[in-house]
């Protein structure tokens, strides 16, 4: 039974998650199409630019068209940092708007939890179609049948780092201003997930350290996997580092909620 | 006409110093935000010097060429950082609040108050390391750098920040016209990521937009172009007139998209 209301109350976090984000359809079509499509043209501009004005046909081993499927991951937007989302919820501990949802029957964690993969799952289901459509008219190098892998890859990185930005974000029980440390938290997660650039091009040893660890599941696997740039043994090798990432944040998470919910409970934010 | 620019100029001095007492007061925040710009740096320079282990020359700059690049960028960042984000980020907040009613009531100008009014003192810290690393690149120049031309860096710099000012003006200004806006700060961005790399490494269609239409790459782009070349007599001419036609384009559409909103709400 409480599994069964478990399920119902997520399930309704992630139903307004979904409607949340289409309410506005100039602010949907801005944030889900046009935002992450113009990215992704942004790169491939910059990365054909590169080459070409290189002198040379390829750059790491890979021909141009590996870098073009490289980033058209990133229009599925499952490894970029929602800084509204964790703005929103630093900012609810901070008004005592978190009061609301302390006295509810699912936790803070759920509610926000379910909401964001409703995004992103809407996300998916807008945006996978126009991947392959881009992959398909550019005849780009698009694993079709790696994708339900990828994605399974991809919807866990977006739980592991959900863990991630909640431990920071009740941080704010106990200081004033935690933006400026969101904002390091995810500076560092942004050179780490191969947003900026595929890993591989980094110099040894940085190179093998950075991809071991969790954070290079949320692009630089699936996308290079989905591109064929890695081969199926590497891809899998991200979920150990998931699963151990998953852990380690999930128990920071909830020992810096925990306590700062008794900080708050004592003294208040 | 002086007597304006004196008035805001002194405006803009008490504005600092109301912003400098603040900031001092979170002197934790003060020192991160200085470690977050390190960070972006960071990310800046990772990226072209693990591209220049593959390539040598890259639009027929090499790896000096692209740190004097990146030190252009970071100044110029560094310095729309202090002036005017934090602004530009809270932008659509403040007209969603109904904040420009009460700016327009004053007798100063209401497009200073909206785009200047919080100035972020910790990223003078930034700057002087942005300044810092952009002597250091044009010391390593090969064939060295006459020292005469470093005076060119506080003409180009001021030209750079007013196209930046005013691009980010022209797309935070639509937050007057339509209910929720806030993407376009984010696809002001994504473009603005386009002048984060030389425009010269772009195709002719690419570069007409970034030079031209939202001229985000004439920020860093051709600042280093007067200052790496001194044989380019074309950067620093277009650099000045694209500085002065966007601020000029910036405020007019200010003004029309301010009456309108005063006409609609």
């Amino acid at each position: 039974m409480s599994y069964v209301s478990f399920l119902k109350r997520n399930l309704a976090c992630i139903k307004l998650g979904i409607s949340t984000r289409i309410t506005y359809p100039i602010d949907f079509f801005l944030a889900i199409v046009l935002i992450p499509i113009c990215f992704f043209l942004v790169e491939a501009a910059f990365w054909v630019g590169l080459i070409e004005a290189s002198g040379s046909d390829q750059l790491g081993g890979f021909p141009v068209s590996y870098y073009l499927g490289y980033f058209l991951y990133s229009i599925l937007q499952l490894g970029s940092i929602n800084w509204r989302f964790e703005r929103a919820m630093i900012a609810e501990i901070n008004s005592g708007a978190v009061n609301a949802l302390l006295l509810r029957p699912s936790s803070f964690y759920e509610y926000h939890l379910g909401q964001l993969l409703g995004q992103k799952l809407i996300t998916i289901l807008t945006m996978t179609p126009v991947v392959v459509l881009i992959a398909w008219i550019w005849d780009l190098p698009f694993h079709l049948d790696r994708l339900p892998l990828v994605l399974m890859m991809g919807i866990s990185y977006v739980i592991l780092l959900f863990s991630l930005h909640f431990a920071v974000a009740a941080m704010a029980f106990f200081f004033d201003n935690v933006y400026s440390l969101n904002n390091s938290k995810n500076m560092i997660i942004w050179i780490l997930t191969g947003e900026l650039m595929p890993l591989d091009l980094l110099p040894s040893p940085l190179r093998e350290w950075v991809i071991a660890l969790p954070f290079s599941c949320g692009i630089y696997l699936p996308a290079s996997y989905l591109s064929g740039r890695i081969d199926f043994n590497m891809f899998m090798n991200g979920f150990i580092s998931l699963a151990i990432g998953g852990l380690v944040f999930g128990l920071l998470a909830s020992f810096i909620w925990k306590r700062g919910l008794r900080h708050y409970g004592g003294t208040g934010a | 006409m002086l007597s304006s620019i004196k008035k805001m100029l002194t405006l803009e001095w008490s504005l600092f110093k109301l912003s400098a007492i603040a900031d001092l007061q979170v002197p934790f925040n003060l020192g991160l935000q200085f470690i977050n710009d390190i960070l972006w740096y960071s990310m800046q320079i990772i990226l072209f010097e693990a591209l220049y282990l593959h390539f040598n020359s890259l639009g027929g700059w090499g790896i000096a060429e692209m740190r004097v690049f990146l030190g252009v960028l970071f100044l110029v960042d560094a310095l729309q950082m202090i002036l005017f984000a934090h602004n530009f980020d809270v932008f659509s907040e403040k007209i969603v609040h109904r904040d420009l009613d009460l700016l327009l009531l004053r007798p100063v100008s209401s497009q200073q108050l909206m785009t200047a009014q919080k100035l972020q003192c910790g990223f003078i810290l930034n700057a002087i390391f942005a300044a810092s690393w952009l002597l250091w690149s044009l010391s390593l120049l090969p064939g060295g750098f006459p020292w005469l031309r470093s005076f060119l860096i506080i003409i180009v710099v001021p030209a750079a920040l007013a196209i930046f000012y005013s691009t980010r003006l022209i797309f935070s200004t639509v937050a007057l016209l339509i209910t929720r806006a806030e993407h376009f700060h984010e696809l002001y961005f994504t473009f603005f990521k386009m002048g984060q790399r030389p425009d010269k490494l772009y195709g002719p269609g690419i570069r007409y937009l970034i030079l031209l239409i939202i001229p985000v790459g004439m920020i860093a782009s051709f600042p280093t172009r007067v200052l790496v070349d001194p044989t380019d007599s074309f950067a620093l001419p277009a650099l000045m007139i694209a500085s002065a036609i966007f601020l000029f384009v910036s405020n007019c559409f200010w003004r029309w998209s301010v009456k309108r909103y005063m006409a609609n709400g």
